[in-house]
């Protein structure tokens, strides 16, 4: 099966990351406590400890508690799971620039090209060692020639190039990353290891047992040619300028920063991205960084005219009571332009400008300072209006007819001010009347509102009263604390 | 004089593009001649006779003197608001800028505005707030626009900033002072004055219009109307006596005679107990009580 061979200059390292889900939730293989990660009321992974006290993966939630009952659980998160491999995978790229993600724990490097640079592989497969220790991920790692092949070493966790061959001769049929009914099949006729496939002529393995696994076998031998897709490491602007002398008042390189703009317009037009938000670095003469101002930007264009409005309107804020000498752009949040269709005939809505103004006003006052109301279904008052800042992603404005209103007949509150207080204002009592500014006119009421006896019990009866002006509130008397409360107004 | 009329309606004619319903003239308003200014409906037909255009302008700063907050100036704007969203095209935002309480959202549900068009600035500074209206009239893209300023002076120079913005926009702007504000003059267009009399009813005073003489006066009347509402009678009231108890649920705080009572039985009230008395009399019948 192995015919003339040249010599192949490639290294393929195949990062088996074992405990993903326990990692990914920042919990370590050899740490204290037993720890358990479930899945679909089954454990799906767990740590050394939990496994001395005789409990597996694939074991009952409730046998693994009555085996250990200091057992902690967790979720498994498969969203964290996928991102810490994707933040691995971006790691990886120092090493080497193809990096492909095989399975949901599988990072294949091919490092051969990158062995110069690090002068052996040893030493770089030491560096990444390293670097897994100091994520504290677990991984096993697998070195052969062939991707396929260093897949089935990652699993003995084999690193020596030169062996390789002789090692997966040793790999057990288990190994080989086939499904369970090729392997039941495969045993059956008597193998144990690759070795004893390797003696058989491909005809009679093609009759047997079909193409998938001469294919496999082929490509793990590397007759076959096996190309892995890389991946490609997200789009980043960094652009600097430096000055000969130290700068105090931004007035003077007003022109270095629309230069340094106009490049990442230029930048993101050029690679169809639109930037999301870009950070401003200060530096010291030496290299040293002062301060980064991030500015965000929610519109759907890219106009250097609006990034440097929105810049002048960030900087003017913040106090240069510092000397720098260089300042840098950079944008790590650029993302595909999305392309999205407009109805001819409905006229074009405003909310373009209306994203542009809301980016004014927050780069401005803060993001804190816009807000939307929505309305809560609670029986408190005090709960029922909802503050949350502004959603700058779903500015939107839907048409008409589009949208549903719900009425609920059965409205929780009965004569609601439009004014609220946020705290209820206690009222001076005169003989257990309520005043303000003057003896008030209890006109309409009572309602009561009796809430939160699992917390604590608040009983109010609420009244609309008149002032002496004629101004309208809205009142309640307090049957827990026995006082009058202001809590709305009539506006 | 024939030939002086003359020569200033050629002046007027000569400026007409750039003046473009500015310039209003007496005679033009005594023969009920009217600008096309655009305006909304304000929802209350005493103040729609006394306003030029049948409406709050639009274009123009609209100053709002109030004496205290919460007499019913928010009020007065959400039939004008609830108008200005129901028109399917074009803008709908609503920005509400430094509101010295949080509005309701119940309550404004329940008037039929989206809640989802109303958007809130909370700012530090006066100067933020004059700036924040500013910046949102020349963005053109919201339907209306409310400020808060209160007692602070602003000079005219902001206001003419301000109204020169509103000028260029389409969008409704109103803009609520202090009443004693008012007394100085200002570049906005309309400055009206409202008041609240004892029997929570709005009069309004019209100090100055666009288009027109000022100094109307009209009296509305709210919605909902609790101007004929008496006060209660006071077995309504909570009766305070000390030895309640909630936690045992034996309330006494209620007890009308009507009410049968059985005997050695506690007498149970249902917890949700509404009871409202709405004596719609006219207030000369009865002895005022307050």
């Amino acid at each position: 099966m192995q015919t003339e061979k040249e010599p192949l200059t490639q290294a393929w390292l195949c990062l088996r990351l074992t405990h993903l889900s326990l990692n990914s939730l920042s919990f370590e293989f050899n740490s204290g406590s037993p720890i358990a990660i479930t899945y679909q009321q089954q454990v799906w992974q767990c740590n050394a400890k939990a496994l001395t006290s005789g409990i597996s993966e694939g074991m009952n939630i409730s046998h693994a508690l009555i085996l250990n009952p200091e057992l902690q659980l967790h979720e498994r998160n498969a969203q964290l799971e996928a991102k810490k491999l994707q933040n691995l995978s971006y790691w990886a790229y120092r090493y080497t620039s193809l990096v492909s993600l095989h399975n949901e724990n599988l990072l294949l490097l091919e490092i051969g090209r990158s062995s110069k640079l690090f002068n052996s592989l040893n030493k770089l497969i030491n560096l990444i060692k390293q670097d897994l220790s100091t994520f504290k991920i677990d991984a096993k790692l697998g070195l052969a020639q062939t991707p396929k092949a260093s897949i089935v070493l990652s699993q003995l966790n084999h690193q020596k190039l030169n062996n390789s061959y002789i090692a997966l001769a040793k790999a057990k049929i288990e190994h080989l990353e086939q499904d369970y009914k090729t392997s039941q099949k495969l045993h059956h006729c008597g193998f144990q290891t690759l070795n004893d496939i390797k003696a058989i002529p491909q005809s009679e393995l093609g009759s047997r047992f079909g193409p998938n696994l001469l294919v496999y076998l082929r490509q793990l031998w590397g007759d076959l040619a096996d190309p892995q897709t890389g991946i490609t490491p997200p789009e980043t602007f960094h652009a600097r300028a430096d000055f000969s002398e130290p700068i105090r008042n931004i007035t003077w390189i007003q022109q270095q920063f629309d230069r340094l703009l106009d490049d990442l317009v230029h930048f993101a037009q050029s690679r169809q991205l639109i930037c999301r938000g870009f950070r401003w670095h200060f530096y010291h003469e030496n290299n040293h960084l002062i301060k980064t101002v991030y500015i965000g930007a929610s519109t759907g264009k890219n106009s250097s005219s609006a990034f440097k409005e929105l810049t002048n309107l960030t900087l003017e804020n913040t106090k240069f009571d510092w000397e720098f000498s260089s300042i840098a752009l950079s944008s790590t949040h650029l993302l595909p332009i999305k392309l999205f269709n407009d109805d001819l005939f409905t006229p074009p809505s405003k909310q373009e400008q209306l994203q542009q103004l809301v980016d004014k006003l927050v780069s401005r006052l803060g993001h804190s300072a816009i807000f939307d109301i929505s309305e809560k279904n609670e029986h408190l008052p005090e709960f029922a209006n909802e503050y949350s800042p502004i959603n700058r992603e779903q500015i939107q404005e839907t048409p008409n007819h589009y949208q549903t209103r719900l009425i609920d007949s059965k409205a929780t509150f009965k004569d609601e001010p439009l004014w609220l207080l946020e705290k209820p204002r206690r009222l001076m009592q005169h003989n257990l009347e309520p005043l303000l500014e003057g003896r008030l006119n209890i006109i309409h009421g009572p309602n009561r509102i009796s809430s939160h006896w699992w917390q604590a019990q608040q009983s109010r009866d609420y009244f609309i009263a008149r002032q002496r002006s004629g101004r309208l509130l809205w009142i309640f008397f307090d049957r827990v604390n026995r006082n009058w409360f202001l809590h709305g107004l009539y506006a | 004089m024939h030939d002086d009329t003359k020569n200033l309606d050629k002046l007027i004619a000569l400026f007409d593009d750039s003046i473009e319903g500015k310039l209003w003239r007496g005679s033009h308003a005594k023969q009920g001649i009217q600008n096309n200014r655009k305006s909304i409906n304000t929802g209350y037909e005493s103040l729609n006779k006394e306003l030029h255009g049948q409406g709050w302008p639009l274009g123009t700063i609209n100053e709002v003197g109030i004496t205290q907050n919460g007499i019913g100036e928010l009020r007065l704007l959400i039939p004008a608001l609830r108008e200005l969203q129901n028109i399917s095209s074009g803008q709908r935002q609503i920005i509400l800028i430094a509101p010295p309480k949080q509005p309701f959202a119940p309550a404004l549900v329940k008037e039929n505005i989206h809640l989802e068009s109303i958007s809130i600035v909370k700012t530090k500074t006066i100067k933020d707030s004059l700036w924040a209206a500013e910046q949102s009239l020349i963005a053109n893209c919201c339907a209306a626009v409310i400020c808060w300023t209160g007692k602070h002076k602003i000079n005219n120079h902001d206001i003419r900033r301000l109204q020169l913005a509103s000028e260029k926009a389409q969008s409704w702007s109103v803009l609520f002072r202090h009443s004693r504000c008012l007394e100085a003059p200002s570049a906005s267009g309309l400055r009206i004055k409202i008041n609240c009399n004892s029997h929570s009813k709005l009069e309004v005073n019209i100090l100055k219009q666009p288009q027109s003489w000022g100094g109307q006066k009209c009296t509305v009347s709210l919605a909902p109307h609790y101007e004929n509402w008496q006060r209660l009678s006071v077995d309504l009231l909570p009766v305070h006596s000390p030895t309640s108890d909630l936690v045992e649920q034996q309330e006494k705080i209620y007890q009308p005679s009507d009410l049968p009572t059985f005997e050695g039985q506690n007498v149970a009230r249902p917890n949700a107990w509404h009871s409202s008395v709405t004596v719609m009399a006219p207030l000369s019948t009865l002895k005022t009580v307050h």
